[in-house]
């Protein structure tokens, strides 16, 4: 058993402190996906809130203590997909018509390029990239948290990967060119 | 294989999920297709660019102290809680715990000597109402004659 389940183990027996180290763990995680996912700060931190209270009040309901990170995932994934539904699909981060610069790209302003064409992904296809390119969980744990299957993970990873690339290849074209 | 398949196992190498047989297939085709090239380098592009996200410094107050007020509205919650029994069990309760108590009463006049004085010899404890004490006798003894001073 690892240093990381006994910290599980202590918070589902209702060790607060065992909490707050979970917490200080896994908080940057939960900030990401859900700042990935929505593309606000606000939204952001309100995602981190909520998952971290609703994990706190359903700690009996953690069946496997070693899929903690994957259990706070799923809780945030579904807390996105709740405010994007509600927001009618509008993100911050779905500017279908915002300008991609083609030319002289820095490292900051590629970052920005990349996190917008993610931003106009489908949901169930940016929580796929976000999880796996940004969390670097496994299909397995991609499945876990999407309640989807191994093999729709890795459908879904195509998908969004072609999407992408249809996205960025004239710019990142443009980049290769002298 | 197509170069739509050959992209899938271009994802499934990015991944690591891709066995040695189709990788060597992979490269040998990667090798004179520059559009599958070009998929696998946007591909791996986007997985190396990482951007430092940084957390927003308040949110620890924040988050701890909603987690702080909602585990003192649960602690609190279990002391105010009402319980509700159905009359025939409370009936029930009422009529055991009078008889207890004139059991423990006839008990402690039979047993009266004149050594004996008055102070409790059964506390109920019932979880969540305060002990209820009945009077009786009991004889002093060394360990008990310290309270009656």
């Amino acid at each position: 058993m690892t240093g990381h389940d006994r910290l599980v183990e202590a918070f589902r027996a209702g060790d607060d402190i065992a909490f707050v180290s979970l917490y200080n763990i896994h908080k940057r995680s939960v900030y990401l996906f859900g700042l990935k996912m929505l593309g606000d700060t606000d939204e952001a931190k309100d995602i981190v809130q909520g998952v971290f209270l609703k994990a706190y009040e359903r700690r009996q309901q953690l069946a496997d203590g070693g899929k903690f990170k994957a259990w706070l995932l799923a809780i945030a994934r579904n807390d996105c997909l709740t405010r994007i539904r509600k927001s009618g699909f509008q993100t911050h981060l779905s500017d279908e018509h915002s300008e991609l610069p083609a030319s002289s790209l820095e490292t900051d302003e590629e970052i920005a390029i990349i996190r917008r064409a993610v931003g106009r992904l489908a949901p169930e296809q940016r929580e796929v990239v976000i999880l796996r390119e940004y969390e670097d969980l496994s299909y397995r744990d991609i499945a876990t948290v999407t309640g989807a299957s191994e093999g729709t993970v890795k459908s879904r990873l195509f998908a969004a990967r072609r999407r992408l690339y249809e996205i960025l290849k004239p710019v990142f074209a443009e980049r290769r060119t002298p | 294989m197509s170069c739509h398949e050959q992209q899938q196992n271009a994802s499934g190498f990015i991944d690591g999920e891709l066995d040695p047989a189709r990788q060597a297939i992979l490269f040998a085709h990667l090798a004179g297709c520059t559009e599958c090239q070009s998929f696998m380098e946007t591909s791996m592009r986007i997985r190396d660019r990482h951007e430092d996200i940084e957390y927003p410094a308040d949110l620890d107050e924040t988050v701890l102290g909603r987690l702080m007020r909602a585990r003192e509205i649960r602690v609190a919650g279990f002391w105010r809680r009402r319980v509700v029994l159905p009359v025939p069990a409370l009936a029930a309760a009422a009529i055991i715990l009078i008889f207890l108590m004139v059991g423990l009463f006839n008990r402690g006049r039979e047993q009266s000597k004149p050594a004996g004085f008055a102070q409790p010899t059964a506390v109920i404890m019932i979880y969540g109402i305060p002990p209820v004490e009945i009077l009786g006798k009991i004889p002093v003894t060394p360990a008990n004659q310290f309270r009656e001073q």
